[in-house]
């Protein structure tokens, strides 16, 4: 690995945590989605400096693409004065903790467990192979069911979304 | 856009004592210049000679103009960044797009991806922007805008994987290459495709036709807003680039990128007349210059008449360059050659979307979200069924490409009609008075 590549590395990396940092402690909703994307971008960042370019390209269209119309409904929709004043609930807090532990615990454990078991391939230093192609691969041949089900879940989202929308209507 | 209110008085006043139009050509309207309101730098500050730099001058004035801003609350930081972010987008797509043989300034795998993930990010300087104005109508705009996006982005996003079926690959230099093995631009199997992508592409980029994005909020608001000069200018900067980006696309994936016409007869059959096409580049450039010339020796006034002699003599070195390498290696032949051809289509392209732009009225932004979802995007998704199911009939019956990509598009645009009969969309008068 390169000096760059190290650089880029812990540039990308602390990007990214340090606007999620920003953007849990943010009030305005607004700040937190723009903070919410930067963090996006940061990680996908990172997919690029391990090659993996679909991973990266799917980081950009999906999440960073779709945080815009997340941004643009909260933004309208959020009163902001009303969403300063709100004091936290501690009731939610307490949640929010509890869920924030048990996450630390696993990535904890996980990280622990796979630094002795778990043998990465090194990575590639010449022209990358083509993940593209081994994404889809994957996705039509090997895991074609949970590939299915998924998109039927979404279909199910997209008709109760419409169903909602026409019983407001 | 015509019938909009000039911006200012000072505007106003350049536009009645008629200014020259500065930028793209004579037939375009002056509008153009100033439709942003802002009033050009007098003709008598600079020396006549010199009457050519009078748009660098007017971009200088833009530049070092004191800002004025809108409205308190109004997240300054936000504002003036977020123009530089539509201008970088809009100018990222050019890393990958494949300018000729030789100049390309990396090729991803995920080349047409990439673009369509950056010219998505793109829509977040258009809301940062209007968000971070902190007015409501901004609000309105920039909420408009985005639905007006998405709407458009997945039409052309369908339509250009219609053509994608065809090549298997995303790297653009590998399209371009596809099409070169095939013996024919993408153009000529999806039709329908390359049609939906170019009405797509006039909508996203804005210059329309179709509708201006925070239009609305230029005519309730354009007497705050039009003092920010400088970002109005990068924004419209930002959107030429966003044509330029759109016609880069278009050329690499429909109309055969840097490839010359009749590229593959030239490799199959050497040594026959089709090796003629290559001396056109220099033919075509060499007779602009021979215009150049002949028409500098009509002009009256000296000032216009040095101007034809340096484009005269700009074009004819143009065509030198391009007649010598006829006599270079091949590689360096194929490599300036490709750039030329490339450039040509580029051109021709925005050169069609600004003619669109001009001809057509403005319309409003609910026909034309009517437009995206209800007729491009269920015509895009019948294209690219009938599409593959063209190509596997070629695979299994061995029916010859052109046949089976014509009667796709025969089909496509069948259903089009149907479905267009089936479901009309709804005429102005019943959506235009909104809840």
């Amino acid at each position: 690995m390169s000096v760059l590549h190290t650089i880029l590395f812990y540039f990308f990396s602390a990007l990214a945590v340090a606007s999620a940092l920003v953007m849990i402690t943010r009030r305005n909703v607004a700040h937190a989605g723009i903070f919410l994307v930067t963090t996006l971008l940061a990680t996908g960042g990172i997919f690029l400096l391990l090659q993996a370019e679909f991973a990266f390209a799917l980081q950009i269209f999906l999440f960073a693409g779709g945080a815009v119309v997340l941004f643009v409904l909260a933004s309208s929709l959020a009163r902001l004065e009303v969403t300063r004043r709100l004091p936290g609930s501690q009731r939610g807090r307490l949640a929010a903790a509890a869920l924030g532990l048990v996450l630390a615990a696993q990535i904890g454990f996980a990280i622990v467990v796979g630094h002795t078991s778990l043998r990465l391939p090194a990575m590639q230093s010449a022209r990358a192979p083509k993940n593209t192609e081994a994404v889809g691969d994957a996705l039509l041949r090997q895991f074609i069911v949970p590939f299915e089900i998924a998109s039927v879940l979404l279909l199910v989202s997209m008709i109760g979304a419409v169903v909602l929308a026409r019983r407001r209507a | 856009m015509n019938d909009n209110p000039p911006a200012n008085d000072q505007a106003t006043e350049s536009l009645a004592h008629g200014t020259p139009p500065d930028s793209v050509g004579p037939e375009l309207p002056p509008q153009m210049d100033q439709e942003c309101g802002i009033p050009p730098v007098n003709e008598k500050f600079l020396h006549p000679r010199l009457r050519v730099l009078q748009p660098m001058a007017n971009t200088v004035k833009l530049l070092i103009q004191p800002v004025q801003w809108p409205a308190d609350g109004t997240n300054r930081i936000m504002v003036s960044i977020a123009p530089w972010c539509a201008l970088t987008i809009a100018l990222l797509a050019y890393l990958i797009v494949p300018i000729g043989p030789a100049f390309q300034t990396t090729d991803l795998n995920v080349g047409l991806l990439f673009i369509l993930g950056i010219s998505f990010l793109g829509i977040y300087s258009v809301v940062l922007e209007n968000w971070a104005a902190n007015q409501r109508d901004f609000l309105g705009a920039a909420l408009r805008s985005a639905t007006h996006f998405l709407s458009y982005e997945s039409a052309s996003a369908l339509a250009l994987v219609s053509a994608l079926l065809l090549t298997g690959s995303l790297s653009m230099n590998e399209i371009v290459q596809a099409q070169l093995d095939q013996g024919q631009w993408f153009l000529f199997y999806v039709p329908v495709g390359f049609a939906i992508f170019f009405v797509a592409s006039i909508a996203l980029t804005n210059r329309t036709a179709i509708v201006m994005p925070g239009s609305d909020a230029e005519i309730i608001d354009r007497g705050e807003k039009a003092p920010l000069h400088f970002r109005w200018a990068l924004d419209s900067l930002a959107d030429y680039a966003k044509i330029f980006v759109a016609a880069g696309v278009a050329t690499t994936v429909f109309l055969g990128g840097w490839l010359r016409p009749l590229a593959s007869y030239r490799d199959r059959f050497p040594g026959t007349p089709v090796q003629l096409l290559d001396a056109v580049p220099g033919a075509l450039v060499g007779a602009i210059a021979i215009y150049c010339f002949r028409s500098a020796q009509k002009q009256q006034e000296q000032s216009r008449k040095r101007v034809m002699i340096w484009a005269c003599t700009i074009w004819g070195s143009v065509a030198l360059v391009l007649l010598a390498t006829l006599f270079a290696p091949e590689a360096v032949m194929s490599g300036v050659h490709g750039a030329f051809w490339f450039v040509v289509k580029v051109s021709a392209y925005v050169y069609a979307c600004l003619w669109v732009r001009i001809t057509f009225p403005e319309y409003r932004s609910d026909p034309s979200t009517n437009l995206g979802w209800r007729i491009l995007v269920p015509m895009a998704v019948v294209n690219l069924i009938a599409t593959a199911l063209a190509i596997m009939c070629t695979q299994y019956t061995g029916l010859p490409m052109r046949l089976t990509t014509i009667l796709a598009a025969v089909a496509t645009l069948a259903a089009a009609i149907w479905l267009s009969i089936i479901s009309p969309v709804e005429p102005l008068s019943r959506t235009a008075g909104g809840q």
